[in-house]
């Protein structure tokens, strides 16, 4: 019956499917429909580059228009990936430009990009509209006076956590007096200054500006300047906040701040003065997502005082120096509060635990709309754990960082499985989990029986045998990435059942007991996994026995056999 | 230069904020106090701040640090000569020997179970980091802390340090955590070129102390360091006195703390005794001349401090 619909009809069913998963779904269903699907597919997601080319890509959807792509393995982010490893964006942009790809909009995660890419990027989609980069690095202010100078349309430029090079060039002022599109613009990340004059012309000739975010270059005069421009702002990021709060500008941009009634989301203080922090006080009570865990310096007192004003909260970055007692105000005052993340502030010096258990739990009790937590502490204990998962059964995201990643119950000096334990089964739609503290098999018994819809689980130092690690690939039907580092999982779990990886998206297993005649033995099985060992020693050839532990080791899934990208250090198997 | 460097104790924890910590440092120094000398060696003006129940349960030479004034006599401060033979080096990664795996896994006295994973000490907070990546933060993040780090005294030392981390520093194969922490210790240590020592005299105690202001950067690592210089003298004071002394009950939380015997005040510029903890630290720093221990009873002239600044620092009720 549904052959009768003409196509046109198809895709404009189709058209209502906004996320990935379901158009993947819907064009498994039959031979018309996958056909449909694929010429209507505007966006696609590609959680790692290495699964497809660009080439099949441009094949299956020759009208995307919007590609998200991530390259690095996660761990890349905490140095444990070499920076070469891999990732490249241009034979991305260089397939779609060839192929004519009217491509508008470009996402990246940890890859790496060069300014000649940007020039490719810039001068080769005409409507092109939108680019976020996170974690990447590579290029430099060229390639961004490269992207100002030629993209007409641009809408969007939101630059993530970037490493960027600064060429002292003037970007900024690159962006033409024809440029009137502007909706993003984040350069938060920027090391170096920029053309202020630039900037608030550009803010005010951008009248559907709603997001900008400036770099500490940016003092609070100029900011003043521009708010004064852009009221209409929803999003913004303070770069540098530093006054005497006596002075006339402070009391500019307190009226200043008073106008901005749209404002929601707050974030940067890149440099501040505590004092000056008041002024901001009116927007608090709009806000529902606040980010201040790159403002260095502010007091838990100060903090609170700010968030105290907070109550419709439902986003906070913080530094711990918060503390237990200021996470209780957050408690107390963020009703509607849905994520927390909280920072260590002081990794090298003379500091001092700053928050607990104690922090957690009371944001488990006083805010329980909480699905999202990233908590870095001192200490955790499993009472702690089993009141947060009584107090907050919808988590989707909960990621715990002790100091000591091997620290045990600080009470009972026993193992955390219990509270992990109680975490995975209270919270059934559980989907991202990282562990950390003293922890056994047992705990890994828990995630295999409880957490059945957790796609990705991040695993470090933890474990007695293969048996945990054979816990969690058996009991953890959805998981799509688990990255594994100094743990005591060797070949046997790694072997166990290789077909489970195939219905992941990667492995990652770094410092662990696994052999290189074991991954050997998986590459030969499974040859629509890559395994890739990386090998950074100066002694590569000499002792490459099979019997020699993998220091690091990655495997994913592909369609497109080993790439042709890897660098010396990296061996496909 | 090292005292700093190592001033994060190696994930000992200090800031011990409730009662059931206190117990454990209880529970660890009644365990492993037969085994320590009982040697009260005196570090005067070391201004480190270590914290209590540190200890290494591999190295019976190294002693313990008393947890607080009732239950404890061993009061010898551990200095950085002592870290040096329990942080392992990064040449040491491949050797494990079987016990001091345990303890390798940091000067915490908390870990128990054996890792058969690398034995590099995972120190979370300490100076000697030598687990790459852990904690796990985004390198960004990490240069974005380093970079507060910096203090206006230290512009030279920083553009160097700048230098060190040139954009290829990702790319860097060592342990990022450990380049940083070099750099950020020489930044340190040139800072420690500053110090800046006051005297401590605390009512009741004949001999006065001095501590290095420099080496403290909030209130809390303060306050600690002096309960560890007093408690000593107080626990000494108490063996050698007659049984009318009053036994000094300082908490660890201590100096700042409300019901406390005593309060920590100091003199400032103006010639004031003002307690301390009320302004910003760096105001604090740039204005006072000396401490003194004050009797509670006497400090009642004094200017009330704020209810938030009190409960920031207060710990977890008795």
């Amino acid at each position: 019956m549904l052959n009768y619909f003409p196509e046109e009809v198809l895709e404009h069913v189709f058209d209502f499917l906004t996320s990935h998963r379901d158009r993947n779904a819907v064009s498994l269903v039959c031979k018309s429909w996958y056909a449909v699907e694929r010429f209507s597919r505007e966006k696609v997601f590609i959680g790692n580059c290495y699964t497809i080319s660009p080439e099949r890509l441009i094949a299956r959807f020759p009208r995307v228009r919007s590609l998200t792509l991530k390259g690095k393995p996660h761990f890349a982010d905490f140095n444990l990936v070499p920076h070469d490893w891999g990732g490249y964006v241009q034979p991305w942009i260089e397939s779609m430009a060839k192929a004519g790809v009217n491509l508008e909009e470009l996402r990246l995660k940890r890859m790496l990009v060069s300014d000649e890419s940007l020039d490719l990027l810039a001068n080769f989609f005409p409507n092109f509209k939108s680019l976020v980069l996170v974690s990447c690095d590579g290029f430099s202010t060229d390639g961004l006076a490269a992207i100002a100078s030629n993209c007409r349309f641009l809408r969007e430029l939101d630059l993530q956590e970037n490493e960027i090079e600064d060429r002292r060039g003037q970007w900024l002022s690159c962006f033409p007096d024809s440029c009137t599109s502007l909706v993003s613009l984040n350069f938060a990340c920027l090391k170096g200054e920029v053309n202020l004059l630039s900037l608030e012309r550009l803010v005010a000739r951008c009248r559907n500006l709603r997001s900008l975010r400036v770099n500490h270059a940016v003092p609070l005069d100029a900011l003043q300047r521009i708010l004064a421009q852009a009221p209409q702002l929803v999003d913004l990021g303070i770069g540098s906040f530093v006054h005497d709060p006596d002075s006339e500008i402070y009391n500019k941009i307190e009226t200043g701040m008073q106008k901005c009634t749209s404002i929601t989301s707050l974030s940067g203080f890149l440099d501040v003065t505590a004092r000056c922090l008041p002024a901001v006080y009116t927007i608090c009570r709009h806000l529902t997502s606040l980010n201040l865990s790159y403002a260095p310096g502010i007091y838990s007192d100060e903090l609170v005082k700010l968030i105290c004003h907070c109550n419709k909260l439902e986003r906070l970055l913080v530094l711990d120096t918060i503390g237990d007692k200021g996470l209780g105000v957050v408690a107390s005052t963020c009703k509607e509060l849905q994520e927390l993340r909280v920072f260590p502030s002081d990794l090298y010096g003379v500091g001092n635990a700053a928050v607990t258990e104690e922090g957690l739990v009371a944001i488990s009790a006083g805010c329980r709309k909480l699905n999202s937590i990233l908590y870095f502490c001192e200490q955790m204990t499993n009472a702690a754990l089993i009141m947060v998962a009584k107090n907050c059964p919808n988590f989707i995201r909960f990621r715990l960082a002790t100091f000591n990643p091997t620290a045990p119950d600080a009470v009972t000096m026993q193992p955390l499985d219990e509270g992990f334990g109680a975490i995975v089964k209270s919270c059934k739609g559980l989907k991202r989990l990282s562990v950390s503290g003293l922890l056994t098999d047992q705990v890994f018994l828990y995630m295999g029986r409880y957490a059945k819809q957790l796609e990705m689980l991040s695993i470090a130092f933890a474990g007695d045998s293969d048996k945990g690690m054979l816990y969690v690939l058996n009991g953890c039907k959805k998981l799509k990435k688990l990255e594994i580092r100094d743990s005591p999982f060797g070949n046997a779990a790694l072997l166990a059942d290789m077909g489970k990886y195939e219905t992941m998206r990667s492995l990652w297993m770094s410092s662990c007991e696994v052999t290189l005649g074991a991954c050997k033995t998986l590459a030969q099985k499974m040859p629509r996994l890559n395994v890739e060992v990386i090998n950074e020693s100066d002694q590569m050839e000499a002792s490459v026995d099979d019997k020699h532990k993998v220091e690091k080791m990655y495997l994913y899934r592909t369609l497109v056999g080993p790439r042709k990208d890897a660098p010396d250090f990296v061996w496909t198997l | 230069m090292e005292n700093i460097l190592l001033g994060g104790g190696g994930g000992i924890s200090s800031g011990i904020s409730t009662v059931s910590r206190e117990k454990n440092n209880m529970d660890m120094l009644s365990e492993e106090s037969s085994s320590y000398p009982d040697e009260s060696e005196l570090e005067l003006g070391l201004g480190l701040s270590l914290g209590g129940g540190a200890k290494s349960m591999s190295k019976p030479p190294l002693p313990a640090v008393a947890a607080g004034g009732p239950w404890g006599q061993y009061a010898r401060i551990l200095t950085a000569k002592d870290f040096h033979s329990v942080v392992s080096t990064k040449e040491s990664s491949s050797s494990s020997s079987s016990s001091s795996s345990v303890t390798k896994a940091n000067n915490n006295p908390f870990c128990g179970v054996k890792r058969t994973a690398e034995p590099s000490s995972p120190p979370g907070r300490s100076g000697s980091s030598q687990v790459v990546g852990w904690p796990p933060i985004r390198t960004y993040r990490i240069q974005s802390l380093v970079n507060h780090a910096k203090s206006p005294m230290t512009e030279e030392i920083t553009s160097a340090v700048d230098k060190c981390k040139s954009k290829n520093t990702i790319v860097d194969k060592t342990n990022i955590g450990s380049n940083l922490n070099r750099n950020v210790a020489k930044e340190k240590g040139l800072l420690k070129k500053t110090s800046l020592f006051v005297k401590v005299n605390m009512d009741g105690i004949p001999i006065g102390r001095k501590v290095d202001l420099n080496a403290h950067r909030c209130y809390k690592t303060l306050s600690q360091t002096l309960d560890d210089m007093f408690k000593l003298s107080a626990a000494v004071g108490a063996k050698r006195s007659n049984a009318e002394e009053q036994v000094v009950m300082i908490r660890p939380s201590g100096l700042l703390k409300v019901s406390s015997e005593f309060v920590l005040t100091y003199e400032d510029k103006e010639g004031d005794w003002m307690l301390v903890g009320d302004v910003p630290w760096e105001m604090f720093l740039s204005s006072v001349k000396r401490l003194r221990i004050m009797r509670t009873a006497e400090a009642n002239g004094l200017a009330p401090r704020s209810n938030e600044r009190n409960q920031t620092q207060s710990m977890a009720p008795i």
